[in-house]
């Protein structure tokens, strides 16, 4: 668990057998109020687990603060232990995923890891009693958003306008004279179904979650008042309540109040970032806040690229030696690149949005195959990236000097990309924006990602608060999900990554290339003709350019689903694609074929006038 | 792969792009204004009347004003390189019309048409602002806007030549229209080799989002009043060249003439509506300050694009037969010295830029704007008793100021508000156009010295309205005598 969070507290039953309270752990000022509480009520054990973790500020933005209840199958052997173990698994193991994991993801992830070792703890075996089962319950706090997750019959309430609602459904069949049991729970199955489910959040919510222990013995109204009426003191007072009902199960109820809801852009460092100016054009010989300027690397109407050297970082190492030396102070220091926004797009809130989305997105990446971003020295005075420096050319660059490389270089090369790109798949991110530009070729032959500006997934979206736009893509390389209005996904970079490999082995654009450049919009997938890579060189075989063809179908569910597969049919013969040239003209050419179609009719018509 | 100096001698990448797109541009101006030189020759072999010469004036520049809108649409659907290669080679029938006329109302309808070719500007910006970085976008507009426009001086200095060539004057030898035929062919030649030549964008680069388009983004009410305000002129342009031909010359009868206005009011209260949807959030919403801008700003400068631009458009078409008609000169002496005003456009357009960029904006206007009033004072004076040699330095030294405020206008029109650039300078670019037919128009009702003098007196009125033009304001960065960069607030 990384330890910067609010006020983690597993509140609840570690010592079994004695019913353990915790009382309410508000911070006066906080977003978010809790109070949670826990008995083993009659029974000798308490089978339930709850727990808070509270967060406020820029925190409750970033991670998101989270109560939990979870409620162990008494009947089965552990139980107890399941409950405990769910409950502090999925604290640890929640927060310790990317950053760039939306929580629906995160939280699903989590749970099926848990749910498995659950079942594995349980042997596997389909008898109940033998069983590692517990009912899991939690809400998640995030930005402006309550994250509902859900499996077996504890419950989530929210008393909203003095309206209190169940907003879970109870995993439970009914066996008649009053015997119910769970049809769902983590650890009963080695595949789980989670509910989940987003609400947002208003000042004045309060959230309840319980356990069967609570509300099967409290009508909704009692719930409903004590929420409303007894303020921090509620979690305890329901389970008091309960026991007064007559509940002979355990009983464990958190509530959290929400006194308001923060501003999506409470993030203090992204906040200040906006504010900053673009930094003027820069010469050689300028300083930036310590980094000293070399060279112009790469200039476009949308950024500027610079070699600098990091005249600070070189004192830092060696402390003593340089102030003795002080006119060669920064002689020796990192080589850095730096990349600074265009004017062009001073006044374009979209475009600075990406652009500090890029430093986020680049300093939450660690692969070879991707290009580092430093973090900016404190009190940094413009808007720039410090990148990690790459000697090298970028493949377009390379792609003019080897204007025919080998099959098996390219296979190479594609397997590096592939490498770097499963990364970002695994943190939930589209790189969007791949294009030989934006791949550099370093001294050493490996390849690296660079310009993550276009990089998009709902973890960012989520994080960073970006706007619903995705980023406007690359002329050749942009996917066509990007016009025609479908969201992009790891599919989109398949796309491009099929474009690169193609353009690598011929030269050319698997398309005929669009005019203009600007955004248009695509009628139909079926309007885009491929032209066979064998039209460019002959040595490429049949499968290569099946494997080609399917890694840039215009339609993403025609395209690989996985990059693996394209790199083993890139690999290994597909007979699939071996009888490209016999299947029937409909599938080849589908409007070729009706237009032929139409065309005979229009004869026969005729024919039939004469 | 450093890019740090603009080395115009090479020819690769984005220069070699730049060369292409600028000598694209020189020949629109080459032919748009190919029969400057030769108004004698034509008016003789085609027995115009002096009214109707003017006319012919007028009708050059009139299509330019909705073509500009026409041709902005299509480069953003189409890319520059396939619009301007279509542009040159359609551009060069109304050149075939002209050069075949029988009479004047061919005359007029090839002139008409070729205004169309005169829309050009527009697509060449797109291609250069994709192709440069912000560092030397300045720069590059500046060779492509001046070197481009130079083409008129190359029109008015080898058409006489080429036209005496073929024969000249002499009956059945009208060398003219062998001339004026010539700049068609040569635009249509070059419309194919641009094609093959250039591609829209480096290779990889970035799409445009669509933006809102269709109008111009205000971003107060009071500005929206100003902004519809200010439409009224182009509309009432094209207005006041459909009386000019329904009253003055007579070819478009009463009734065409009344369907004109009706059709030019109905598109007025169009282009209002639509700008009223897209500016709708203002009225309800009003944007945060730091999104505001004034449009003020934008209407100052217009009226300075109106009296420099305007200006020169039409004084080029004009000055050969000025000369020849003041000093009784040949066609090619005409063609000659009247050059001498827009061969200065090579250095004095960018010149503009970089003494506003020292300078401050504002002084820089002032200044060439006052000067090129007195300039246009001094040219009303020119009279037979002139020595020729002053009749040329007059001009040229006002031609300098001319062009010097059209290079500092645009200058001023990035820093407004530079997310909305490009329709600012459409929306300047079109003012041009507007003066050109305001003064054209002019011109076929007064004498030479009248019109000389109205070109000063709107000239006096931009200098008033620059009095409202505020310095553009920001924050700047400054290098320090040590070399670092820190920030510095200009107020």
């Amino acid at each position: 668990m990384s330890p910067d969070l609010g006020t983690p507290g597993i509140s609840a039953s570690r010592a079994e057998g004695s019913g353990s309270a915790c009382g309410p752990q508000a911070r006066p000022d906080a977003a978010l109020a809790f109070s949670s509480a826990s008995v083993a009520g009659r029974r000798k054990f308490n089978d339930d687990a709850c727990a808070v973790c509270n967060a406020d500020g820029a925190d409750l933005r970033r991670r998101g603060a989270l109560a939990a209840v979870a409620d162990g199958v008494a009947s089965a052997e552990a139980g107890g232990a399941a409950a405990r173990a769910a409950i502090s698994g999925f604290l640890a193991d929640f927060y310790s995923t990317p950053e760039t994991w939306s929580v629906k993801y995160a939280a699903a992830r989590v749970l099926h890891s848990l749910n498995s070792w659950l079942f594995r703890q349980g042997g596997g075996s389909s008898d109940i009693r033998q069983g590692w089962l517990t009912t899991f319950s939690a809400v998640i706090f995030k930005g402006t958003s309550a994250h509902l997750i859900h499996i077996g019959d504890s419950r989530i309430y929210r008393l909203r306008a003095g309206q209190l609602e169940c907003l879970t459904r109870d995993h439970s069949r009914t066996l008649g004279h009053g015997r119910t049991f769970l049809s769902r729970a983590l650890g009963m199955d080695a595949h789980v179904e989670i509910d989940y489910r987003r609400e947002e959040l208003q000042a004045g919510d309060i959230f309840l979650l319980s356990s069967d222990g609570v509300h099967d013995y409290l009508p909704a109204e009692i719930v409903g008042e004590i929420l409303h009426d007894r303020g921090a003191a509620a979690a305890l007072a329901l389970v008091d309540a309960a026991m007064a009902g007559g509940s002979s199960d355990n009983l464990s109820a958190v509530v959290c109040r929400v006194q308001r809801v923060e501003t999506p852009s409470a993030d203090d460092l992204l906040s200040h970032s906006r504010q900053l100016p673009f930094p003027p054009e820069l010469r050689p010989g300028n300083r930036l806040d310590g980094y000293l300027i070399l060279q112009e690397l790469h200039a476009s109407s949308r950024s500027q690229l610079y070699l600098a050297r990091d005249t600070e970082s070189g004192r830092d190492e060696k402390n003593g030696r340089d102030q003795e030396k002080n006119g060669r102070v920064g002689e020796n220091g990192e080589l850095r690149a730096i990349k600074t926004p265009s004017i062009n797009f001073s006044d374009d809130p979209a475009y600075i949005e990406r652009f500090i989305a890029e430093e986020w997105t680049g300093r939450r990446l660690d692969h070879p195959g991707i290009i580092k971003i430093f973090p900016p020295k404190p009190g940094r005075q413009f808007l720039y990236h410090v990148l990690e420096y790459i000697d090298g050319q970028n493949l377009r660059q390379w792609m003019q000097l080897h204007p025919h490389p080998d099959i098996e270089q390219v296979r190479e090369m594609i397997a590096q990309l592939v490498s770097a790109l499963r990364r970002l798949q695994r943190m939930e991110i589209v790189h969007g924006d791949l294009k030989p530009e934006n791949i550099m070729v370093a001294g050493d032959g490996r390849l690296k990602l660079i310009d993550l500006g276009g990089a998009d997934g709902p973890g960012l979206r989520e994080q960073l608060n970006l706007d619903g736009e995705a980023p406007p893509g690359s002329k050749n390389y942009a996917a066509p999900e990007y016009f025609f209005g479908d969201s992009p996904s790891h599919r989109s970079d398949i796309f491009s990554l099929g474009v690169i490999a193609y353009e690598l082995l011929t030269g050319h654009y698997p398309y005929r290339e669009h005019a203009g450049f600007h955004h248009y919009q695509l009628k139909s997938y079926a309007g885009l003709q491929y032209i066979s890579a064998r039209e460019h060189r002959d040595d490429i075989p049949e499968w290569i350019d099946g494997a080609l063809r399917r890694a840039c179908a215009p339609d993403p569910r025609n395209r690989y689903p996985a990059l693996s597969e394209f790199v083993h049919d890139l690999q290994t013969p597909n007979p699939a694609f071996a009888r490209e040239g016999e299947r029937p003209l409909i599938e080849r050419n589908p409007l070729l074929f009706w237009q032929m179609v139409a065309l005979l009719l229009l004869l026969s018509h005729l024919l039939y006038l004469l | 792969m450093s890019s740090t100096t603009l080395n115009l001698f090479s020819f690769r990448g984005k220069i070699k792009i730049l060369h292409l797109t600028w000598v694209a541009f020189f020949i629109t101006f080459f032919a748009w204004f190919n029969h400057a030189p030769l108004l004698m020759a034509i008016a003789d072999s085609l027995a115009l009347t002096k009214d109707q010469v003017k006319t012919l004036l007028i009708l050059n520049v009139a299509l330019t004003i909705p073509a500009r809108i026409v041709i902005g649409m299509l480069t953003d659907k189409y890319g520059p390189r396939l619009t301007y290669s279509v542009l040159l080679a359609v551009g060069s029938v109304p050149c075939f019309i002209f050069a075949l006329a029988d009479n004047f109302a061919q005359a007029a309808l090839g002139r008409f048409l070729l205004g169309f070719i005169g829309a050009g500007f527009v697509v060449g910006i797109r291609m250069v602002s994709e192709w440069f970085p912000a560092r030397q976008l300045g720069t590059a507009e500046g060779i492509y806007g001046g070197w481009g426009n130079f083409g008129s001086a190359a029109a008015a200095m080898s058409l006489p030549t080429i036209a005496l060539l073929f024969g000249g004057d002499a009956p059945g030898h009208e060398g003219w229209r062998y001339a004026i035929g010539l700049t068609g062919a040569i635009a249509l030649v070059y419309s194919f080799v641009y094609y093959a030549s250039v591609t829209d964008t480096p290779k990889g680069s970035t799409y445009f989002k669509p933006k809102k388009i269709g109008a111009m983004e205000v971003t107060s009410p009071g500005d929206f009043a100003l902004l519809l305000i200010m439409k009224v002129p182009m509309y009432a342009a094209l207005a006041l060249l459909t009386w000019k031909l329904s009253a003055g010359v007579g070819i478009v009868s009463d009734f065409w003439a009344t369907a004109i206005y009706g059709g030019l009011a109905l598109l007025y209260l169009l282009d209002a509506r639509k700008t009223f949807s897209i500016n709708r959030e203002i009225f309800s919403h009003p944007p945060a300050p730091i999104h505001r801008y004034k449009f003020k700003q934008v209407a100052v400068l217009n009226l300075l694009y109106f009296a420099t631009f305007g200006s020169e458009l039409a004084v080029v078409s004009m000055l050969p037969l000025f000369f020849s008609e003041t000093f009784t000169l040949d066609p090619v002496q005409a063609g000659l010295v009247a050059s001498a005003y827009a061969f200065m456009n090579l250095m004095s357009r960018p010149a503009g830029g970089l003494i506003s960029d020292r300078c401050g904006r504002r002084p820089t206007l002032l200044i060439l704007t006052a000067g090129l009033a007195l300039g246009y004072f001094t040219m009303s004076l020119i009279d037979a008793q002139w020595p020729l040699y002053m009749a040329v330095v007059a001009a040229m030294a006002c031609s300098f100021f001319v062009q010097a405020g059209e290079g500092a206008v645009f200058a001023v029109v990035p820093l407004i508000k530079r997310r909305l650039t490009g329709q600012i300078a459409g929306m300047t670019g079109a003012y041009g156009n507007v003066g050109a037919v305001f003064y054209l128009t002019v011109l076929s009702l007064v004498s030479y010295q009248v019109f000389f003098l109205v070109i000063a007196a709107t000239a006096m009125l931009g200098f008033a309205a620059l009095l409202l033009l505020e310095e553009p304001e920001g924050q700047m960065a400054e290098v320090l005598p040590d070399g670092s960069v820190s920030l510095i607030d200009v107020a």
